[in-house]
């Protein structure tokens, strides 16, 4: 059975902190190696609140490739498979022009963010679409 | 030119494409906005709505769940977690939406 990570992150603050200040490292480091850098686009406050329940938990618009990242992460008992992914268009700030969006939508296992790095890096390198991701999350999911 | 609230609900995923925008000068109501998304589940065919019913359910939950309106960015995505990715969406792209009628109102011309 799959060890999941900060499995209680729904019903903690802290674990909820940690597994976002995560997904920043390991963001972070995958942009490091090329230059580039990330701002968070996704409003996370809603009446009045930060809002922790993982839809998302996090967001990163690539400014040097104009593309972006959004993370949702449900808790380790829901249904379905670990980890799943599609591409998706956002429309950021007043420009009409849309930005190329990939989604990763899991439970936080070791295997899930495994390949969740894998799935950023190429992302970040533009070396896939959508059919290609289709083919990557058959071939790997966990 | 693009107006200052704006958004969408979309039903995406499993080869469903269907969405319902807004564009507008003031915030969308709450009461708007909960038409708008029962407009895309009356668009959707028997098939699409069947794999989304859970899901429909949850984004008008969050939808009415809304106090004080939600402020742009805001992307919730809500996928049938036994596929891929079939999904309802909630998108608020710019300014305001889901402002209970008379707050909204209020706080927007108190602002403006």
């Amino acid at each position: 059975m799959a060890k999941f990570l900060y499995a209680d992150f729904l019903e903690n603050k802290r674990a909820y902190n940690l597994a976002q200040a995560s997904w920043n490292r390991l963001l972070s480091s995958l942009l490091r190696e090329h230059g580039y850098t990330y701002t968070p686009y996704i409003n996370q406050m809603q009446n009045g609140e930060k809002e922790y329940d993982g839809n998302p938990i996090f967001s990163a618009f690539i400014p040097e490739i104009e593309r972006a990242i959004r993370i949702i992460q449900v808790a380790p008992d829901e249904e379905g498979d670990d980890i799943s992914a599609w591409i998706d268009d956002i429309e950021l700030g007043k420009k009409t022009k849309k930005t190329k969006e990939l989604v990763l939508d899991l439970k936080l296992s070791k295997e899930a963010k495994m390949l969740a790095k894998y799935l950023i890096g190429k992302w970040i390198m533009k070396q896939f679409d959508a059919a290609t991701l289709d083919r990557l999350l058959e071939e790997t999911n966990v | 030119m693009s107006k200052k609230h704006r958004g969408r609900f979309q039903a995406q995923g499993g080869g469903t494409e269907k969405s319902e925008s807004w564009s507008q000068d003031e915030p969308l109501s709450k009461a708007d906005g909960l038409n708008l998304l029962e407009k895309l589940w009356n668009s959707l065919s028997k098939k699409e709505r069947s794999s989304r019913e859970k899901q429909y359910r949850d984004a008008r939950r969050y939808v009415e769940n809304v106090d004080g309106g939600m402020d742009a960015v805001k992307k919730k995505s809500f996928r049938n977690r036994n596929t891929k990715d079939v999904r309802i969406d909630i998108e608020v792209l710019g300014g305001t939406a889901f402002l209970f009628l008379l707050i909204g109102f209020l706080l927007y011309y108190m602002i403006f």
